[in-house]
C-alpha cells in the first residue's frame, strides 16, 4: 500500500518497463514510485489544482501531466524539473504520449463556454523547449470527450464521450472517421491493448466492454453491479480487472460492504466473474496492470494506492475449456 | 356593449342596449330529462285511502337520506281491482336531481319493506330502454367450444421441478428451479405486471396487476386466461379451491370512468352497473370471469370507511361461505355463489377483534359424516365482562365452545392446518399491569366438548407457527423478554436486532390406563436474533431467520427429528432437535420454502433494501445451490402445488422405498449435470477459438498496416532496453549519530 497522497487518486500508470509507477491525485502533486517495493522516487510539484492524468514516454525520460489548473506540464522524469507549460482555457482531463513518443494528446474539459477538445502537440525530446502551437485540434460534438487514446501505429485517436459513444478521429486531418454507440452512460476509462488493436472501456452504466479499434465493433461485455471507474487488461492471463463503487457522496451512508469497493476480475473471453480483491474503503478510481503482468495497482477515492503482486496460484489459474 | 363615452351617453336607462350582456350571461334553459325519476317496484298493493300513508312511509324510511322528493313527484298508477281502485304495486318517484335519484335507487334496491317484501328500484330511463327490447326470444349464437389448456401441466415435468416467478426491474419472468445449474427460463416479459405478481393458492393461475384490472395467466403456453376489469386494483385473493376471486381497488369504482376508459366498442366488457358505484371490493367467479357482487369498504368505528384491511373476506374451507368483519360490531357472512347475506342478517358481535374459519371441514371419526363448518372469534374485555373466545358452527350459528379470559391485552387466533386444534395466543397483563406475558390457550377442536389446554409462558410470545403436518401436533413460538420491537426505518428494515428465543412444543399422550396428555416443551433455543419462524411445508424442518434487519441476515436450518438415537436414550423427543446449518444472507428481507419442502429461497427485495438485491436458493439442509444478484430485484414467488393425490398409505410406501427412488433421481441429476457441463465447455471452446482467429486476423492486418506506415515514414517506437538492468540497492545504515554544537 502506498501512502503518499492526501486526497483521492485520479490516475495510476506504470512506465513501459514496469519498474516505475506514476500516480496523480487531487492533492496537486504527481508521485513516482518504485513498483517493486513502493519506495517513493520523487514528486512533481508545480500544479495549482487537481491532477487528472499522467503519462510518460517509452524510455521514461519525460513525464506529462494534465491538471484542473488549466495547464498541462512536461517534466524531466529524473530530476523533476518542469520543462514546459501548456496553457488551456479549461482543465486537462487526459494526457497520453503517442506510441512513437513524437506526439502527446490532451483532452480538455468543456466549461465556461469553451468546448471540449482534443489537442495534439508535437514533442521534441531532444530539447526542453516545446511548441505551444498544437499540431491538430479535434473538437468532439455533440457530447464532450472524457477519455482518449492513440490507436495502433498512432493512426487515429479513439475517444470516449460523456454520452457513452466512441469515435475514431483521423487526427492529421482533424476529421471524424467513425462514430459508434458503445455504453449507456458516460465512459470513465479507456485502456489500449499493447499493440493498439483493441481496447477496454469502463462506464457508469455498470459495464466494461471490449472494442476492436479499427471498426469500433463491440467484442465483449463485462457486467458489474456498480458504476465502474476503471478497467484494465492483464497481459499474460486472459483477464480483465474492473474497479468502481458508489459515488463518493453516497459512501458515508452505507457500510463498506455495501459500497462495492472491490477490484473485480473477469475472464476476458468468457465474460465470467472469477474473483474479487478487497481492501479499499472508497470507490476505486483507477487501475493499472504492470506491463509484465506480475502485479497491478489500484487507486481509490480513499487516497491510497494498493499494489498487489500476483501470487503463484494466480499464474497457475486456468479456466477449464 | 356599444362603446359609450361621456359625449354620447344615453338619455335614459331604457335606451341602453343590453342585448350583448344578455347573450353572454343567458342561463341555458333547463333541459327536460327524466334522469331524476326512478321506478320503485314490489310495493304492496294498496287502495286509494292508503296511498298517502304509503308515500309517507317511503319518504321517511327509504328515501330520507337520498334526497328530497319533488312536490307532486309521487305517481302511483291505479287499476280497477276487486274492491274499487287499487295500486299496481309500483310507483314513479321524481327527485330534484339525478344524483339524488341515484342515491334513492341505492337506498331502495333490496330494502326490506314491511318484513319479507324486498323493494326493487330502477332509473326511469332504463325502463324506457327495456321496453324497446324485442318481445320475441332470439337465442344468442352458440360460441364454439374452445378447449382450455391444461392448467396443471407444470406438475407433469419429467424432473419434478418446481416453478417460480421473479419480478425485477420491470421484468417479470417464470423459471424452472434447478439445483446445479442456473434456473431455466420459461417465459419473461418486460412490463408484464404493473405492481407485483401473485399465484393462485393451488398454482393454476398467475395474476398480474394492471391499472385496468387483473389478468390471469397459465397453461403450457402462458396465454391470457381471464381478464377482470377493476381499475386501480390493489389486492386480489382467491377462495381456497380457486373458484372465486376477491379484488379490492385503491379508489371506489366510478362506473362512468370505466365506461369512458373502455370506449363504446368495449362497453360490454364493463362489468359494473350503477349499483356498483362507489364500491371497492368485488367478488368474481374465477372461471367465467363474471362479477358476482361488489361491496363497499366496511364502515369503521367513526362511520368513515375503515382502512383497507386485507383480506377483506375470509372463505370457509368448503367455499360455501365468505365472511368479513366490521371491526367492533359484527361479522357478515355471505353465501356463495348467490352472494346473499346468510339468514339475511349479519352476526352481531359487540367488540369483535378478529375471526378465523376452521381451515378444514371436519368429519365425524365414526360415521365419516361432515360436521358443520366452524369459525372462531374473540372479543376484548368490556367493563365487567371478561374477554371471550368463541367457536361458532356455521350456518346454524350455534356456539360450540366459549372460554372467558382475564387481563387480556391482545389475542390472535392460529388454526392448525388440519382444523383439529386452534391456538389462541393471549397477551396478558400481570396483575400489576406493569409487564406482559403470554398464555397459549389451545382448543382441541377435533374432539368432543373441545377441551382446552393452557401453556403458560413467562415472557411474551411474538410469533406462533404450527408444524404443517396432519399426523402430530407440534408448534414453535418465538418469545422475548422485551416485546417492544426494534426501531424500523422507512422501508421496514430493523436497524438493530432484538434478543429472542425459540421454543418448540409437542402434544404428547402418555400412560396406558390413565391417559396423561397435553403440550410439552421439547426444547428452547436461546439467545437468538430470530425474527421469523418458517416450517417446511411438510414439517420436520424449521428455519429460524433474521429477516428485514439491516445489520444481520442469519438463517438457521433445524431438523427436529435429526438425532433419533439421543431422543430415544433420554426419553425426551426434544433432544432430537439439531441445528443442521447456519448461514448468512446479508440484508435478507424475505424467505420462502418451495411447495415440496426441498428448497428454500431467500431474497433481498429492493422494496425494502436498496443494495445487494437478488435471491439465493438453498436446499433444506442449508447448502447454497444458486445465488443470483439482480439489480432492483423485487419479488420471488414459488408456484404453489395443489394437495397431493396420493393417499397417506401410498405416501408411506414411497417413503419406505425412498432409497431406490432416490438412486434413480441421482442418476438423472448426474446425467443432466454432465450434459450441461459439456455444453458449457463446448461453448467456451467455441469462444476461445473465435477469439484466437480474430486475434490472428487482427495480427495480419496490423503487419500489413505497419509495413504501409513504415513506407510512409513512420518511425517505430524505440524499443526499450531488452536487457534487465542490474539495480544496485544501497542500504544505508546509521551506525552512529552524534550531535555537536558548533560555537
Amino acid at each position: 500500500m502506498l501512502q503518499g497522497h492526501e486526497r483521492a487518486l485520479t490516475q495510476i500508470k506504470y512506465n513501459s518497463d514496469g519498474d516505475l509507477l506514476m500516480t496523480v491525485s487531487k492533492d496537486k502533486v504527481a508521485n513516482l514510485w518504485y513498483a517493486h517495493n513502493g519506495e517513493r522516487v520523487g514528486t512533481y510539484e508545480g500544479h495549482q489544482g487537481t491532477l487528472w492524468s499522467i503519462d510518460c514516454n517509452k524510455p521514461t525520460t519525460l513525464i506529462v501531466t494534465g491538471s484542473a489548473d488549466n495547464t498541462a506540464r512536461l517534466w524531466h522524469a529524473e530530476t523533476g524539473r518542469q520543462l514546459h507549460v501548456w496553457e488551456f482555457p479549461t482543465a486537462v482531463k487526459r494526457v497520453e504520449f503517442s506510441h512513437d513518443d513524437r506526439y502527446v494528446l490532451m483532452v480538455t474539459e468543456e466549461r465556461m463556454g469553451h468546448k471540449s477538445a482534443i489537442h495534439v502537440f508535437a514533442i521534441d525530446s531532444s530539447s526542453p523547449v516545446q511548441s505551444n502551437e498544437p499540431v491538430a485540434v479535434i473538437r468532439p460534438s455533440p457530447s464532450k470527450a472524457t477519455v482518449a487514446a492513440w490507436t495502433y501505429l498512432d493512426k487515429h485517436i479513439v475517444a470516449g464521450h460523456e454520452d457513452g459513444s466512441l469515435a475514431l478521429y483521423d487526427w492529421r486531418y482533424e476529421e471524424m472517421v467513425q462514430r459508434a454507440p458503445a455504453h449507456e452512460a458516460s465512459i470513465t476509462d479507456m485502456q489500449m491493448w499493447k499493440d493498439g488493436t483493441y481496447f477496454i472501456t469502463s462506464s457508469r452504466d455498470k459495464t466494461a466492454r471490449l472494442f476492436e479499434t479499427s471498426t469500433l465493433n463491440p467484442l465483449k461485455m463485462y457486467k458489474a453491479d456498480t458504476s465502474l471507474n476503471s478497467a484494465a487488461m492483464t497481459p499474460t492471463q486472459e483477464l480483465v480487472i474492473l474497479g468502481g463503487g458508489q459515488a463518493a457522496s453516497e459512501v458515508t451512508t452505507t457500510s463498506s460492504r455495501q459500497g462495492k469497493f472491490e477490484s473485480r476480475f473477469y475472464h476476458k473471453i468468457f465474460e465470467d466473474e472469477v474473483g474479487r480483491v478487497k481492501g479499499h474503503f472508497g470507490p476505486i478510481n483507477t487501475i493499472a496492470v504492470q506491463p509484465d503482468g506480475r502485479a497491478y495497482a489500484s487507486g481509490s477515492e480513499d487516497g491510497y494506492v494498493r499494489v498487489h503482486h500476483f501470487d503463484a496460484d494466480y499464474f497457475k489459474f486456468k479456466y477449464d475449456y | 356593449m356599444a362603446a359609450y363615452t361621456f359625449d354620447n351617453l344615453p338619455a335614459s336607462e331604457e335606451e341602453i342596449d343590453y342585448s350583448d350582456l344578455e347573450r353572454t350571461f343567458a342561463v341555458p334553459e333547463q333541459e327536460e330529462t327524466l334522469e331524476n325519476v326512478i321506478v320503485v317496484d314490489n310495493l304492496p298493493v294498496v287502495d286509494t285511502s292508503k296511498v298517502e300513508k304509503l308515500f309517507k312511509t317511503l319518504t321517511s324510511k327509504v328515501f330520507k337520506k337520498a334526497g328530497k322528493v319533488k312536490d307532486n313527484g309521487f305517481h302511483m298508477p291505479m287499476q280497477e281491482g276487486a274492491g274499487g281502485p287499487e295500486s299496481k304495486g309500483y310507483a314513479f318517484v321524481e327527485f330534484e336531481t339525478a344524483a339524488q335519484a341515484q342515491a334513492a335507487i341505492r337506498a331502495a334496491n333490496g330494502h326490506a319493506f314491511g318484513g319479507s317484501r324486498v323493494l326493487r328500484a330502477n332509473p326511469f330511463m332504463e325502463v324506457e330502454k327495456y321496453t324497446e327490447v324485442d318481445d320475441e326470444y332470439r337465442a344468442p349464437p352458440a360460441e364454439p367450444f374452445e378447449e382450455r389448456e391444461h392448467l396443471r401441466s407444470w406438475l407433469m415435468d419429467d424432473f419434478g421441478r418446481d416453478q417460480f416467478a421473479t419480478y425485477a426491474r420491470e421484468e417479470l419472468g417464470v423459471y424452472w428451479s434447478e439445483t446445479a445449474q442456473p434456473a431455466e427460463q420459461i417465459k419473461s416479459r418486460p412490463n408484464w405486471t404493473e405492481s407485483h405478481v401473485q399465484w393462485s393458492p393451488l398454482g393454476s393461475y398467475m395474476c398480474t396487476f394492471h391499472w385496468q384490472g387483473l389478468v390471469l395467466w397459465g397453461g403450457p403456453s402462458w396465454s391470457k386466461l381471464m381478464r377482470f376489469v377493476h381499475p386501480n386494483i390493489r389486492f386480489a385473493d382467491f377462495s381456497p379451491s380457486e373458484r372465486y376471486l376477491v379484488t379490492m381497488s385503491s379508489k371506489p369504482i366510478d362506473v362512468e370512468a370505466v365506461g369512458a376508459r373502455l370506449g363504446p366498442d368495449a362497453a360490454h366488457q364493463n362489468p359494473f352497473t350503477t349499483a356498483d358505484e362507489g364500491n371497492s371490493v368485488c367478488v368474481w367467479d374465477a372461471r367465467t370471469g363474471a362479477m358476482l357482487r361488489s361491496f363497499p369498504l366496511p364502515a369503521g368505528a367513526d362511520g368513515s370507511p375503515a382502512g383497507a384491511a386485507w383480506p377483506q373476506f375470509k372463505w370457509s374451507p368448503s367455499e360455501k361461505y365468505l365472511a368479513r368483519m366490521t371491526y367492533g360490531t359484527g361479522i357478515s357472512i355471505y353465501e356463495a355463489p348467490s352472494m346473499g347475506l346468510l339468514d339475511k342478517k349479519s352476526l352481531k358481535v359487540e367488540g369483535v377483534q378478529e375471526f378465523a374459519w376452521c381451515p378444514r371441514v371436519l368429519k365425524e371419526p365414526r360415521t365419516g359424516a361432515e360436521r358443520p363448518e366452524m369459525m372462531a372469534y374473540w372479543t376484548p374485555e368490556e367493563g365487567n365482562l371478561p374477554a371471550r373466545v368463541s367457536l361458532m358452527a356455521i350456518p346454524s350459528r350455534e356456539i360450540v365452545r366459549t372460554k372467558n379470559l382475564f387481563n387480556v391485552f391482545a389475542a390472535s387466533l392460529h388454526w392448525h392446518p388440519s382444523g383439529k386444534m386452534m391456538c389462541v395466543r393471549v397477551q396478558r397483563f400481570t396483575k400489576s399491569k406493569k409487564s406482559r406475558f403470554t398464555n397459549l390457550e389451545i382448543f382441541r377442536t377435533g374432539e368432543k366438548e373441545v377441551p382446552v389446554d393452557v401453556v403458560e409462558l413467562k415472557d411474551s410470545a411474538v410469533a406462533f407457527d404450527w408444524e404443517p403436518t396432519e399426523t402430530g401436533f407440534r408448534f414453535a413460538i418465538l418469545h422475548t423478554d422485551d416485546p417492544t420491537p426494534p426501531q424500523v426505518n422507512s422501508t421496514g428494515m430493523a436497524m438493530t436486532t432484538a434478543k429472542t428465543s425459540v421454543s418448540l412444543y409437542s402434544f404428547e399422550r402418555k400412560g396406558k390406563l390413565v391417559q396423561k396428555e397435553g403440550f410439552q416443551l421439547l426444547k428452547t433455543l436461546e439467545n437468538k436474533s430470530t425474527t421469523s419462524l418458517r416450517w417446511s411445508p411438510h414439517g420436520r424442518y424449521v428455519i429460524l431467520a433474521t429477516l428485514r434487519t439491516a445489520t444481520n441476515g442469519t438463517i438457521e436450518f433445524y431438523d427436529t427429528d435429526f438425532d433419533q438415537a439421543a431422543a430415544a436414550k433420554s426419553g425426551n423427543p426434544g433432544d432430537a432437535i439439531t441445528l443442521v446449518a447456519s448461514v448468512e444472507h446479508y440484508g435478507v428481507t424475505d424467505l420462502e420454502w418451495d411447495p415440496s419442502g426441498r428448497f428454500v429461497a431467500t431474497w433481498v427485495s429492493s422494496w425494502r433494501h436498496s443494495s445487494e438485491n437478488g435471491y439465493t436458493l438453498w436446499d433444506f439442509r442449508g447448502q447454497e445451490l444458486q445465488h443470483s444478484a439482480v439489480e432492483d430485484f423485487k419479488q420471488f414467488v414459488w408456484r404453489p402445488r395443489p394437495e397431493p393425490l396420493l393417499s397417506e398409505e401410498q405416501r408411506r410406501l414411497v417413503r419406505r422405498d425412498l432409497k431406490a427412488y432416490s438412486k434413480e433421481f441421482d442418476e438423472l441429476d448426474e446425467r443432466r449435470l454432465h450434459a450441461a457441463d459439456a455444453e458449457l465447455m463446448s461453448q467456451r471452446r467455441r469462444l476461445v477459438s473465435e477469439w484466437e482467429s480474430w486475434r490472428q486476423q487482427v495480427g495480419e492486418f496490423l503487419t500489413s498496416e505497419t509495413d504501409e506506415a513504415l513506407a510512409a515514414g513512420y518511425k517505430l517506437p524505440i524499443a526499450s532496453d531488452t536487457e534487465d538492468l542490474v539495480v544496485d540497492e544501497v542500504v544505508e545504515e546509521i551506525i552512529d549519530e552524534k550531535e555537536e554544537i558548533v560555537g
